[in-house]
Protein backbone atom coordinates (compact mmCIF):
# COMPACT_ATOMS: atom_id res chain seq x y z
CA UNK A 1 0.00 0.00 0.00
CA UNK A 2 1.35 3.42 -0.88
CA UNK A 3 0.23 6.89 -0.21
CA UNK A 4 -0.07 8.72 -3.46
CA UNK A 5 1.42 12.14 -3.64
CA UNK A 6 -1.62 13.97 -4.75
CA UNK A 7 -2.93 17.44 -4.62
CA UNK A 8 -5.79 17.88 -2.29
CA UNK A 9 -8.10 19.85 -4.54
CA UNK A 10 -10.48 20.75 -1.75
CA UNK A 11 -7.59 22.23 0.10
CA UNK A 12 -6.44 24.06 -3.03
CA UNK A 13 -9.76 25.81 -3.44
CA UNK A 14 -10.04 26.60 0.24
CA UNK A 15 -6.58 28.15 0.18
CA UNK A 16 -7.41 29.98 -3.01
CA UNK A 17 -10.57 31.30 -1.41
CA UNK A 18 -8.70 32.57 1.62
CA UNK A 19 -6.23 34.43 -0.58
CA UNK A 20 -8.99 35.88 -2.71
CA UNK A 21 -10.79 37.12 0.36
CA UNK A 22 -7.64 38.69 1.74
CA UNK A 23 -6.87 40.46 -1.52
CA UNK A 24 -10.47 41.56 -1.99
CA UNK A 25 -10.57 43.11 1.45
CA UNK A 26 -7.20 44.72 0.80
CA UNK A 27 -8.64 46.23 -2.37
CA UNK A 28 -11.47 47.68 -0.30
CA UNK A 29 -14.20 45.73 -2.04
CA UNK A 30 -17.22 43.97 -0.59
CA UNK A 31 -18.20 40.56 -1.92
CA UNK A 32 -21.10 42.23 -3.71
CA UNK A 33 -18.87 44.83 -5.34
CA UNK A 34 -16.39 42.25 -6.54
CA UNK A 35 -19.25 40.08 -7.83
CA UNK A 36 -20.63 42.98 -9.84
CA UNK A 37 -17.27 43.80 -11.41
CA UNK A 38 -16.55 40.27 -12.54
CA UNK A 39 -20.12 39.45 -13.55
CA UNK A 40 -20.90 36.82 -10.92
CA UNK A 41 -23.52 36.71 -8.20
CA UNK A 42 -22.54 37.61 -4.67
CA UNK A 43 -23.34 34.05 -3.64
CA UNK A 44 -20.79 32.78 -6.13
CA UNK A 45 -18.13 35.01 -4.64
CA UNK A 46 -19.05 33.78 -1.18
CA UNK A 47 -18.80 30.20 -2.37
CA UNK A 48 -15.47 30.79 -4.08
CA UNK A 49 -14.07 32.35 -0.93
CA UNK A 50 -14.93 29.31 1.18
CA UNK A 51 -13.68 26.91 -1.49
CA UNK A 52 -17.06 25.51 -2.41
CA UNK A 53 -17.06 26.82 -5.95
CA UNK A 54 -14.24 25.99 -8.33
CA UNK A 55 -13.52 28.70 -10.83
CA UNK A 56 -12.40 28.26 -14.47
CA UNK A 57 -8.79 29.21 -15.13
CA UNK A 58 -9.56 32.40 -17.09
CA UNK A 59 -11.20 33.81 -13.98
CA UNK A 60 -7.77 33.95 -12.45
CA UNK A 61 -6.98 36.78 -14.88
CA UNK A 62 -10.32 38.49 -14.47
CA UNK A 63 -9.95 38.41 -10.70
CA UNK A 64 -6.33 39.52 -10.66
CA UNK A 65 -6.91 42.46 -12.97
CA UNK A 66 -9.99 43.49 -11.02
CA UNK A 67 -8.04 43.36 -7.79
CA UNK A 68 -4.97 44.97 -9.33
CA UNK A 69 -2.64 42.10 -8.50
CA UNK A 70 -0.49 39.64 -10.39
CA UNK A 71 -2.37 36.38 -11.12
CA UNK A 72 0.35 34.45 -9.30
CA UNK A 73 -0.52 36.26 -6.11
CA UNK A 74 -3.87 34.53 -6.09
CA UNK A 75 -2.32 31.08 -6.14
CA UNK A 76 -1.72 29.12 -2.95
CA UNK A 77 1.78 28.11 -1.93
CA UNK A 78 2.72 24.78 -3.45
CA UNK A 79 4.13 23.49 -0.15
CA UNK A 80 0.72 23.85 1.38
CA UNK A 81 -0.85 21.59 -1.19
CA UNK A 82 1.41 18.79 -2.35
CA UNK A 83 1.38 16.76 0.78
CA UNK A 84 0.85 13.11 1.33
CA UNK A 85 -2.87 12.73 1.49
CA UNK A 86 -4.75 9.50 1.66
CA UNK A 87 -7.68 9.67 -0.67
CA UNK A 88 -10.27 8.13 1.57
CA UNK A 89 -13.32 10.17 2.25
CA UNK A 90 -12.93 9.71 5.94
CA UNK A 91 -9.54 11.25 5.94
CA UNK A 92 -10.45 14.37 4.04
CA UNK A 93 -13.30 14.82 6.47
CA UNK A 94 -10.79 14.55 9.27
CA UNK A 95 -8.69 17.30 7.75
CA UNK A 96 -11.70 19.46 7.20
CA UNK A 97 -12.59 19.13 10.85
CA UNK A 98 -9.10 20.10 11.92
CA UNK A 99 -8.08 23.10 9.84
CA UNK A 100 -5.46 24.13 12.38
CA UNK A 101 -3.16 21.20 11.65
CA UNK A 102 0.11 22.04 9.95
CA UNK A 103 1.78 19.81 7.38
CA UNK A 104 3.71 17.79 9.92
CA UNK A 105 0.51 17.19 11.83
CA UNK A 106 -1.34 16.18 8.69
CA UNK A 107 1.44 13.80 7.72
CA UNK A 108 1.46 12.25 11.14
CA UNK A 109 -2.29 11.84 11.04
CA UNK A 110 -2.04 10.31 7.62
CA UNK A 111 0.49 7.74 8.85
CA UNK A 112 -1.71 6.89 11.80
CA UNK A 113 -5.04 6.60 10.04
CA UNK A 114 -4.11 5.54 6.54
CA UNK A 115 -3.67 1.82 7.32
CA UNK A 116 -7.15 1.66 8.75
CA UNK A 117 -9.14 3.97 6.56
CA UNK A 118 -7.98 2.69 3.18
CA UNK A 119 -10.61 0.63 1.54
CA UNK A 120 -9.05 0.08 -1.84
CA UNK A 121 -5.49 -1.11 -2.11
CA UNK A 122 -3.16 0.46 -4.58
CA UNK A 123 -2.54 -2.07 -7.31
CA UNK A 124 0.82 -0.75 -8.44
CA UNK A 125 2.26 -1.23 -5.04
CA UNK A 126 0.88 -4.72 -4.78
CA UNK A 127 2.66 -5.79 -7.97
CA UNK A 128 5.19 -8.51 -7.33
CA UNK A 129 3.96 -8.95 -3.84
CA UNK A 130 0.80 -10.84 -4.66
CA UNK A 131 -0.10 -13.57 -2.26
CA UNK A 132 2.01 -12.11 0.49
CA UNK B 1 -21.46 18.20 37.01
CA UNK B 2 -19.39 17.19 33.99
CA UNK B 3 -16.44 16.42 36.20
CA UNK B 4 -18.57 13.99 38.14
CA UNK B 5 -19.41 12.10 34.97
CA UNK B 6 -15.74 11.66 34.12
CA UNK B 7 -15.08 10.35 37.59
CA UNK B 8 -18.08 8.04 37.53
CA UNK B 9 -17.20 6.51 34.17
CA UNK B 10 -13.57 6.00 35.10
CA UNK B 11 -14.55 4.30 38.35
CA UNK B 12 -17.09 2.13 36.60
CA UNK B 13 -14.39 0.85 34.25
CA UNK B 14 -11.94 0.26 37.08
CA UNK B 15 -14.61 -1.77 38.90
CA UNK B 16 -15.75 -3.66 35.82
CA UNK B 17 -12.25 -4.70 34.90
CA UNK B 18 -11.51 -5.57 38.49
CA UNK B 19 -8.39 -3.48 38.65
CA UNK B 20 -7.05 -3.68 42.17
CA UNK B 21 -3.43 -2.66 41.85
CA UNK B 22 -1.35 -0.18 39.87
CA UNK B 23 -0.20 0.43 37.23
CA UNK B 24 -3.57 0.53 35.48
CA UNK B 25 -3.26 -1.33 32.19
CA UNK B 26 -4.66 1.49 30.14
CA UNK B 27 -3.83 0.00 26.76
CA UNK B 28 -5.75 -3.18 27.56
CA UNK B 29 -8.68 -1.13 28.77
CA UNK B 30 -8.73 0.91 25.58
CA UNK B 31 -8.59 -2.27 23.50
CA UNK B 32 -11.45 -3.72 25.50
CA UNK B 33 -13.42 -0.67 24.48
CA UNK B 34 -12.84 -1.53 20.86
CA UNK B 35 -10.02 0.87 20.12
CA UNK B 36 -7.07 -0.08 17.98
CA UNK B 37 -3.95 1.59 19.25
CA UNK B 38 -1.45 2.84 16.74
CA UNK B 39 1.94 4.14 17.84
CA UNK B 40 3.56 6.60 15.51
CA UNK B 41 6.54 8.85 16.17
CA UNK B 42 5.96 12.51 15.47
CA UNK B 43 8.66 15.02 14.82
CA UNK B 44 7.49 18.49 14.11
CA UNK B 45 6.68 21.87 15.48
CA UNK B 46 3.19 20.92 16.52
CA UNK B 47 2.94 19.13 19.77
CA UNK B 48 0.41 16.46 18.97
CA UNK B 49 0.05 13.82 21.64
CA UNK B 50 -2.59 11.65 20.14
CA UNK B 51 -5.74 11.29 18.16
CA UNK B 52 -9.03 9.52 18.47
CA UNK B 53 -10.74 8.58 15.28
CA UNK B 54 -14.15 7.10 15.72
CA UNK B 55 -16.62 6.28 13.00
CA UNK B 56 -19.03 3.40 12.58
CA UNK B 57 -16.32 1.12 11.21
CA UNK B 58 -13.10 2.17 12.89
CA UNK B 59 -12.04 3.22 16.31
CA UNK B 60 -8.41 4.20 16.33
CA UNK B 61 -6.33 5.79 19.00
CA UNK B 62 -3.14 7.19 17.53
CA UNK B 63 -0.35 7.86 19.95
CA UNK B 64 2.71 10.00 19.46
CA UNK B 65 5.37 7.46 20.34
CA UNK B 66 8.09 10.11 20.48
CA UNK B 67 6.77 11.06 23.88
CA UNK B 68 7.74 9.44 27.16
CA UNK B 69 5.98 6.28 28.24
CA UNK B 70 4.10 8.02 31.02
CA UNK B 71 2.91 10.70 28.65
CA UNK B 72 1.82 8.09 26.11
CA UNK B 73 -0.17 6.37 28.82
CA UNK B 74 -1.83 9.62 29.75
CA UNK B 75 -2.65 10.25 26.09
CA UNK B 76 -4.27 6.81 25.71
CA UNK B 77 -6.33 7.51 28.82
CA UNK B 78 -7.28 10.95 27.51
CA UNK B 79 -8.40 9.58 24.13
CA UNK B 80 -10.28 6.79 25.85
CA UNK B 81 -12.02 9.51 27.83
CA UNK B 82 -13.21 11.09 24.59
CA UNK B 83 -14.38 7.69 23.41
CA UNK B 84 -16.27 6.87 26.59
CA UNK B 85 -17.63 10.31 27.41
CA UNK B 86 -18.08 12.00 24.08
CA UNK B 87 -19.00 9.01 22.08
CA UNK B 88 -22.72 8.68 21.81
CA UNK B 89 -23.46 11.41 19.36
CA UNK B 90 -21.08 9.95 16.84
CA UNK B 91 -23.11 6.82 16.60
CA UNK B 92 -26.32 8.73 16.30
CA UNK B 93 -24.93 11.08 13.72
CA UNK B 94 -22.79 8.44 12.00
CA UNK B 95 -20.28 11.22 11.79
CA UNK B 96 -16.53 11.10 11.78
CA UNK B 97 -14.95 12.80 14.70
CA UNK B 98 -11.38 13.36 15.63
CA UNK B 99 -10.14 14.78 18.85
CA UNK B 100 -6.59 15.87 19.27
CA UNK B 101 -4.56 16.10 22.33
CA UNK B 102 -2.18 18.96 21.76
CA UNK B 103 -0.90 22.03 23.56
CA UNK B 104 -4.36 23.50 23.70
CA UNK B 105 -5.93 20.53 25.43
CA UNK B 106 -3.19 20.17 27.98
CA UNK B 107 -4.01 23.74 28.87
CA UNK B 108 -7.54 22.42 29.08
CA UNK B 109 -9.41 25.06 27.18
CA UNK B 110 -12.53 23.44 25.91
CA UNK B 111 -14.97 21.47 28.00
CA UNK B 112 -14.50 18.09 26.36
CA UNK B 113 -10.76 18.43 26.82
CA UNK B 114 -11.11 19.25 30.48
CA UNK B 115 -13.37 16.27 30.90
CA UNK B 116 -11.04 13.93 29.02
CA UNK B 117 -8.11 15.07 31.15
CA UNK B 118 -10.15 14.54 34.26
CA UNK B 119 -11.12 11.08 33.08
CA UNK B 120 -7.47 10.27 32.34
CA UNK B 121 -6.38 11.28 35.83
CA UNK B 122 -9.22 9.30 37.39
CA UNK B 123 -8.59 6.12 35.48
CA UNK B 124 -4.80 6.14 35.75
CA UNK B 125 -4.82 7.18 39.39
CA UNK B 126 -8.08 5.96 40.95
CA UNK B 127 -8.68 7.41 44.37
CA UNK B 128 -9.16 4.02 46.02
CA UNK B 129 -5.90 2.63 44.61
CA UNK B 130 -3.99 5.77 45.57
CA UNK B 131 -5.26 5.57 49.11
CA UNK B 132 -4.35 1.90 49.25
CA UNK B 133 -0.82 2.53 48.03
CA UNK B 134 -0.36 5.42 50.41
CA UNK B 135 -1.36 3.22 53.31
CA UNK B 136 1.26 0.69 52.23
CA UNK B 137 3.91 3.39 51.94
CA UNK B 138 3.12 4.72 55.36
CA UNK B 139 3.42 1.30 56.89
CA UNK B 140 6.64 0.45 55.07
CA UNK B 141 8.64 3.63 55.24
CA UNK B 142 8.44 7.07 56.57
CA UNK B 143 7.84 8.64 53.16
CA UNK B 144 5.45 11.18 54.55
CA UNK B 145 8.44 13.21 55.69
CA UNK B 146 9.74 13.66 52.16
CA UNK B 147 7.18 15.06 49.76
CA UNK B 148 9.32 14.65 46.65
CA UNK B 149 10.15 11.05 47.37
CA UNK B 150 6.57 10.31 48.27
CA UNK B 151 5.26 11.65 44.96
CA UNK B 152 8.04 9.99 43.02
CA UNK B 153 7.34 6.59 44.53
CA UNK B 154 3.61 6.85 43.83
CA UNK B 155 4.23 8.14 40.30
CA UNK B 156 6.43 5.18 39.52
CA UNK B 157 3.91 2.70 40.95
CA UNK B 158 1.14 4.14 38.80
CA UNK B 159 3.40 4.71 35.77
CA UNK B 160 2.48 8.35 35.49
CA UNK B 161 4.65 11.44 35.45
CA UNK B 162 5.72 13.16 38.63
CA UNK B 163 3.67 16.20 37.60
CA UNK B 164 0.52 14.16 36.99
CA UNK B 165 0.80 12.51 40.37
CA UNK B 166 1.49 15.75 42.16
CA UNK B 167 -1.48 17.38 40.49
CA UNK B 168 -3.69 14.42 41.31
CA UNK B 169 -2.66 14.33 44.96
CA UNK B 170 -3.35 18.02 45.25
CA UNK B 171 -6.73 17.53 43.62
CA UNK B 172 -7.62 14.73 45.98
CA UNK B 173 -6.66 16.92 48.90
CA UNK B 174 -3.98 14.48 49.96
CA UNK B 175 -1.05 16.84 49.64
CA UNK B 176 -2.35 19.86 51.46
CA UNK B 177 -0.92 18.91 54.80
CA UNK B 178 2.53 18.25 53.40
Amino acid sequence: MIIKIIMNTDLFYREFGKILKRLRVAAGLTQGELAERIGLSRTSVTNIEVGRQKIPIHFLFILSSTLGVDPVQLLPQKEKLSEQYPETKGFSEVLRDNPDLNNAGQNWLSRVLKPYLTEEHDNEDEKGRKGS
Amino acid sequence: MKMRRAEREANRIIDEMEITSPPVMIEDIAKRHGAKIHYEPFEGDDDISGVLYNDEKNCIIGINSSHSRTRQRFTIAHELGHLVLHNKKFFVDKAVKVSFRDKRSSMAIDNNEIEANQFAAEILMPRTLIEKEIRKLIVKKNYIQNKELFIKELASKFAVSFQSMEFRLNNLGILISL
